[in-house]
């Protein structure tokens, strides 16, 4: 499977683990294209390809530090899809799905949640330039060192309600983060967060270990985790 | 040498309307509180009350909210579900009445009712009929929102510093039987109307006035130090009940309602009064303050209030609060402060036989 892995900063945990495990032993071909914050969706469509405008000579050059040297996303080399990340706190939206709020109202949040984040946006714009298969991941779930009982029936809630109201309706879907890797049911267990590192994409702090309390991004033992699971669920 | 030869020029109608810019309203209240950024202020009341909550923060106060809407809720759909209006989620509070029944349900002095209204297989709160959008999938769903808000309510009274509370009406409906208000009449937004269940009620001063003090008791048992600010909707009635034409019963109405909040912020320490009626009503401003149904208060009329209750402010502690948005905007240019209120009795105009 050839796979391209379209993202923000979040992507850095599974190229990390990718270009340690390898294609071979992970079972699929990946493609990386990243850019910190959400620069990613200033992707425009020309010609079929998936690219920077002309003078976004900045998101050039990220895409061609995480693709090693492709400045354009063809959609013809790749059999599907994963958009990763540019989307923050979705753990709120499992709080919300376990409070007593009507079901109407859960409903609208989780939906216009999505309708204003840059992963739909994205994703719609993916979808504009092909009818490959598209797979969405959202940011991990904030860390937290908790080592109560995981309960996950919320989140599971959570990504039925998101594919369902949403996802579905863009010819997409949104993949669960393993659960393994949560805790408090709408947490990252926080040894995911031990060494994880700013994504590379030519600036000068590439690589830089994130600070000791960092919790939004994670490391490349999550990446590996993630990606796996995925590469088993094809 | 007579008394009026003492008096300030704002005691004299040419000196003090007519010789006035009508958005020169700064010596119109002479406020009892000093209100500080941080004291927490809770709004309640009638649609004008909606403007007042936002209007703080604008200005940089503290805008008491204890019942938020959910995460990832857009603005729009936060104002469909009540959310974002008042302290908390009760919709409007047209009468003291219906004040005091909140307070005595919050506080578990009077069991809640338990009813429910029932149209096409969805659910409706008779106490706050519009509060969801195309009501809740199940009798429970209604129970459960009912016991949130009514805890939200309760917490708000406890936090809250001072309370605003906008009265608006003195016409009302009851239950016969068990007594309970209605916000709106039976049948109008949603249920239906029986004049075997439904009575009709128009309040006098001492049921007015006794309503309010009641829920003023009610409140300062769970806060003691809880101040009132009382103001009366300039909003006229969209319709009456009464056989009265509809703008004799609206100065029926308002005149008691501000005969009622001035007397008890006259006889109170812990009450005051602030004249957001008048400064509406204003004869030297019918023109920019009203909307064009004669109802509805403009933006630019908001504004009017809101500068006169920060610049009292201001005068008397000698604070500033700035203006958050764009004062330089002409009447044409602002939006109608009518378009983003979820108000209820504003649907009433179009239930009669003359839309």
């Amino acid at each position: 499977m050839k796979l391209c892995v379209i993202g923000n900063s979040h992507i850095g945990a599974m190229k990390l683990a990718y270009d340690a495990i390898g294609s071979a032993k992970l079972g699929a071909e990946l493609t990386f294209f990243g850019a910190r914050g959400n620069s990613i969706t200033e992707l425009r469509i020309r010609n079929g390809n998936l690219r920077p405008a002309f003078r976004n000579r900045e998101l050039r050059g990220f895409l061609k530090m995480t693709s090693n040297g492709l400045s354009k996303i063809d959609p013809n080399k790749y059999d599907s899809f994963l958009c990763i990340g540019l989307s923050k706190n979705v753990g709120k939206l499992v709080s919300v799905l376990e409070y007593p709020y009507s079901k109407q109202a859960q409903n609208c949040s989780i939906v216009d949640y999505w309708k204003e984040s840059d992963l739909t946006k994205l994703v719609r714009l993916i979808s504009t330039a092909t009818n490959k298969p598209i797979y969405v991941g959202h940011n991990p779930l904030l860390a937290r060192a908790d080592s109560s009982a995981k309960n996950v029936k919320g989140y599971e809630k959570f990504i039925e309600l998101s594919n369902s109201l949403v996802f579905e309706t863009l010819n997409a879907i949104l993949l669960n983060q393993p659960h393994e890797t949560i805790v408090n049911g709408r947490n990252t267990d926080v040894v995911y967060t031990k060494g994880s590192q700013r994504l590379a994409v030519g600036l000068k702090n590439d690589s830089f270990k994130h600070p000791e309390n960092e919790i939004r991004h994670m490391n490349e033992n999550y990446g590996a985790i993630w990606l796996k699971s995925f590469i088993k669920s094809q | 040498m007579h008394p009026y030869l003492k008096q300030s020029p704002k005691a004299f109608w040419k000196s003090g309307v007519v010789d006035k810019s009508m958005y020169d309203a700064a010596e119109v209240w002479d406020p009892k509180f000093d209100i500080k950024p941080d004291d927490m202020i809770g709004t309640y009341g009638s649609c004008f009350s909606q403007h007042i909550g936002q209007a703080l923060t604008d200005r940089g106060h503290s805008w008491l909210q204890t019942e938020r809407a959910p995460f990832g809720m857009d603005k729009i759909n936060r104002k469909r579900f009540g959310y974002d209006i008042f302290s908390s989620r009760t919709s409007n509070i047209y009468t003291t009445s219906l004040f005091y029944q909140w307070t005595e349900w919050s506080t578990g002095n009077r069991r809640t009712s338990d009813e429910i209204w029932e149209m096409k297989n969805r659910y409706f709160d008779p106490f706050r009929p519009n509060i969801e959008p195309n009501g809740f999938a199940s009798e429970e769903e209604v129970r459960v929102a009912r016991e949130t808000t009514l805890k939200s309510f309760n917490t708000s009274i406890k936090k809250a510093k001072y309370l605003i509370f906008t009265m608006g009406l003195t016409e009302r409906w009851l239950n016969r039987s068990t007594g309970v208000e209605y916000p709106m009449c039976p049948g109008t937004i949603r249920g239906e109307f029986d004049s075997n269940v439904h009575k009709f009620s128009n309040m006098d001063f001492d049921d007015i006035a006794e309503n309010l003090s009641r829920a003023i008791c009610n409140m300062h048992k769970i806060n003691k130090g809880l101040k009132i600010i009382l103001t009366v909707s300039p909003i006229p009635l969209a319709a009456t009940a009464t056989n009265s034409h509809v703008l004799v019963a609206n100065t029926h109405s308002k005149s008691l309602l501000r005969s009622v909040a001035g007397q008890l912020a006259k006889g109170n320490s812990h009450i005051d009064y602030f004249p957001s009626y008048e400064i509406i009503n204003n004869p030297a401003s019918t023109g920019p303050f009203a909307d064009n149904n004669l109802r509805s208060v403009t933006q630019l009329g908001v504004d009017a209030v809101m500068d006169s209750f920060f610049s009292a402010q201001e005068r008397k502690f000698g604070k500033t609060y700035p203006k958050m948005n764009d004062q330089n905007k002409s009447v044409t240019d602002l939006p109608e402060a009518s378009d983003d209120l979820a108000c209820e009795e504003e649907l009433l105009g179009t239930f009669g036989s003359l839309t």
